[in-house]
């Protein structure tokens, strides 16, 4: 029993080290890119949330590909996995959006950043995120299917990570674009 | 005509719009907290690393927890038997072994990059404390959701893991800047 508890914390801590790494990425990208803007205090408002629904809706697509895969309807479901996982991008985003505006119009009134900056901002970062995303998933759900392994299994953690890059990147992007201070 | 559509648009849009809610609890504490992120930015570059970390050891907990339910390694009620203390350790010592990990590599990136880092002990009290007071917590939480929901013969897997998704999500960033806000 001593000996399997030592390899539990020894695998659990092993498989977290690439984890850190990565996210330590996203960690310095928000700190260099973000932290020092202006508007920070408002444009933090909606950075955990992107962040979380972006990977619960991504999290959701691959698993639906890995499963259609699996099952034999993939080119049949497909379009409409996209489709759909587009569509909850966009409304989502317009919540977070419309939430964080909410939230900022009652804490920082008198700062506050234009509306369409509220709007905007989840908006082109979740789109360009999910563009970016969907090819990249359904292409590692399709390796990993062709070479024999659950997709399930492998695809989620990775597909996570990137994620995560992926939304800190394009909302500096989308900050660039709205011109935000 | 687009039925697969309907369906997953159906189903998912009151979870992701839940979720964001609860997160956006995160948000108003970090916008509170602005001031004191700007001033030792390295708690916002450790903050992904750190809601990964406790997010990942709660998601292994509910995993063995519910294998462990189904094959009767762990009965279902609640008491802490050998193999509940045996993973709670097991996944204890992974999470400081991670913890001090991911403030070593922070601590060189750091450097590198020039992200001012305050005073560094109590920089390391509060990160150490926040994940292992949050470990804890959801511990408990989860170890008795799994109890429940098993009993009420339902996967625990299914309802604990974005559960515990959106809270740590929420939760960790929240602890760190309260923590960082008394101590520092």
């Amino acid at each position: 029993m001593q000996e399997t508890r030592r390899e539990l914390a020894k695998e659990s801590y092993l498989s977290e080290v690439a984890s850190i790494i990565i996210n330590i990425f996203v960690g310095l990208c928000l700190t260099l890119l973000i932290l020092p803007r202006q508007s920070f205090g408002q444009i933090v408002l909606m950075v955990p949330a992107m962040i979380s629904t972006r990977g619960n809706i991504s999290g959701s697509f691959s698993a639906r590909t890995a499963r259609d895969l699996v099952i034999g309807s993939f080119r049949q479901n497909h379009h409409e996995n996209i489709l759909s996982t587009v569509v909850l991008t966009i409304v989502t985003s317009e919540v977070i959006g419309g939430l964080s505006l909410c939230i900022a119009l009652l804490l920082k009134p008198g700062s506050l950043l234009p509306v369409h900056c509220f709007l905007l901002l989840p908006l082109i970062t979740m789109l360009l995120t999910v563009v970016v995303s969907i090819p990249i998933s359904t292409g590692l759900n399709t390796i990993a299917f062709k070479k024999g392994l659950n997709p399930s299994n492998v695809v989620p953690p990775i597909m996570t990570s990137v994620d995560d890059i992926l939304v800190v990147v394009n909302m500096f992007i989308a900050l660039v674009i709205l011109g935000v201070p | 005509m687009l039925s697969y559509f309907k369906k997953i648009v159906r189903e998912s849009s009151g979870v992701l719009i839940a979720c964001t809610v609860i997160t956006m609890v995160c948000g108003i504490a970090l916008s509170e907290s602005d001031e004191l992120l700007s001033a030792i930015p390295f708690l916002v570059l450790i903050m992904p690393a750190q809601n990964d970390v406790v997010g990942d050891m709660c998601q292994v907990l509910v995993g063995r927890l519910a294998s462990h339910l189904y094959i009767g390694l762990v009965p279902a009620r609640l008491s802490f038997t050998p193999r509940v203390r045996y993973d709670f350790q097991s996944l204890f010592v992974a999470l400081l072994l991670s913890v001090s990990t991911l403030l070593a590599v922070n601590v060189i990136v750091a450097t590198i990059s020039g992200i001012e880092f305050g005073n560094f002990y109590k920089i390391i009290f509060v990160v150490f404390t926040a994940a292992t007071l949050l470990f804890s917590i959801m511990f408990i939480v989860l170890f008795t959701g799994a109890i429940y929901i098993f009993k009420h013969n339902k996967d625990p897997n299914n309802f604990l893991i974005p559960i515990t998704t959106s809270l740590i999500d929420t939760l960790s960033p929240i602890f760190v800047v309260l923590l960082a806000s008394i101590v520092l």
